[in-house]
């Protein structure tokens, strides 16, 4: 989503917290234009990442056993969260309540139903 | 969210007289929710982290195993905007209407329920138990920046934000609370 902010393709997006912020900064220590800037709020409440290993994994019992493991993480670097190693997970739930919001060019439009 | 974990455990070695720091996990780019689920059972991965009602149903079919669970310790979601957008009527007048979408979902929930079991492709029960978990603002104007420093500060113990950084210009609309 940042590329296509930068890209002038959207001019306005909805995403996790900590990509926008980490795109930020990245931007700010390169001495660059980010092509956003943070506006609105969307949700306020945390969210639950859950931990999970492979169903047959009898040596992984809880999170202490984690340390010094290999993380399948899925992208780094491409996107904002390199090193951070967050999941980007496109929370269709969130899109689709919402809904209606379609961007033409440098026009928001929303659907009315 | 792996750093956050790894913060919250006391596994991030940040002496400064430490000469090797040693990652608190190996990482291993996968791509697909798939590929990772793959990963964890053929064990080219030991686990990864995804949200939580997306995995729940590969717990329930006994694909993969839950072994714990870390928030963000920030509000999930925010709303950017290029720069010259920041004053432009457009941009208030799509957040009065999301605004009015947000009033719409909190008051159709059940509408909510049966899209999210019907075309999401949840569980009734877990899009219910989901909907206990989501709370929206009351109103989408405007970013805290002290959520913005917290978030900062985890990304700056992560490595990813490094060297100083400016968080006012950070945010195009602040809001107080």
């Amino acid at each position: 989503m940042i590329t296509s902010l930068q890209s002038n393709e959207i001019d306005i997006a909805i995403g996790l917290t900590e990509g926008w912020v980490a795109g930020l900064g990245k931007a700010q220590s390169e001495g660059k234009e980010a092509g956003y800037r943070m506006v609105g709020t969307y949700v306020e409440t945390p969210l639950c990442w859950a931990i999970s290993t492979g169903a047959g994994r009898e040596d992984l019992r809880g999170v202490e056993d984690l340390r010094g493991k290999g993380m399948g993480v899925s992208r780094i670097g491409r996107c904002v969260f390199s090193h951070c190693h967050c999941c980007f997970i496109c929370f269709h739930a969130f899109d689709k309540w919402e809904n209606s919001v379609v961007l033409i060019n440098d026009r928001a439009a929303v659907d009315p139903t | 969210m792996g750093f956050v974990l790894a913060d919250t455990n006391g596994w991030l070695n940040t002496s400064s007289s430490s000469s090797s720091t040693s990652p608190p996990f190996t990482i291993l780019p996968l791509q697909t929710f798939s590929a990772l689920r793959a990963a964890v059972n053929d064990r080219s991965a030991d686990f990864f982290m995804w949200e939580h009602f997306t995995s729940k149903r590969y717990y329930s079919n006994g694909e993969i195993k839950r072994i714990g669970e870390i928030y963000t310790p920030w509000p999930s979601w925010h709303i950017v905007a290029k720069p010259e957008l920041v004053g432009d009527e457009r941009l208030e007048e799509m957040m009065q209407k999301l605004n009015k979408g947000v009033r719409y979902f909190e008051k159709n929930q059940e509408e909510a329920v049966r899209y999210i079991s019907s075309e999401l492709d949840y569980e009734e029960a877990d899009a219910r138990e989901w909907l206990k978990t989501v709370r929206f603002v009351g109103d989408v104007r405007g970013v805290r920046a002290e959520v913005v420093e917290r978030t900062v500060e985890v990304l700056r113990k992560a490595g990813v934000v490094v060297g100083e950084v400016d968080v006012d210009g950070m945010v195009g609309i602040r809001r107080e609370e």
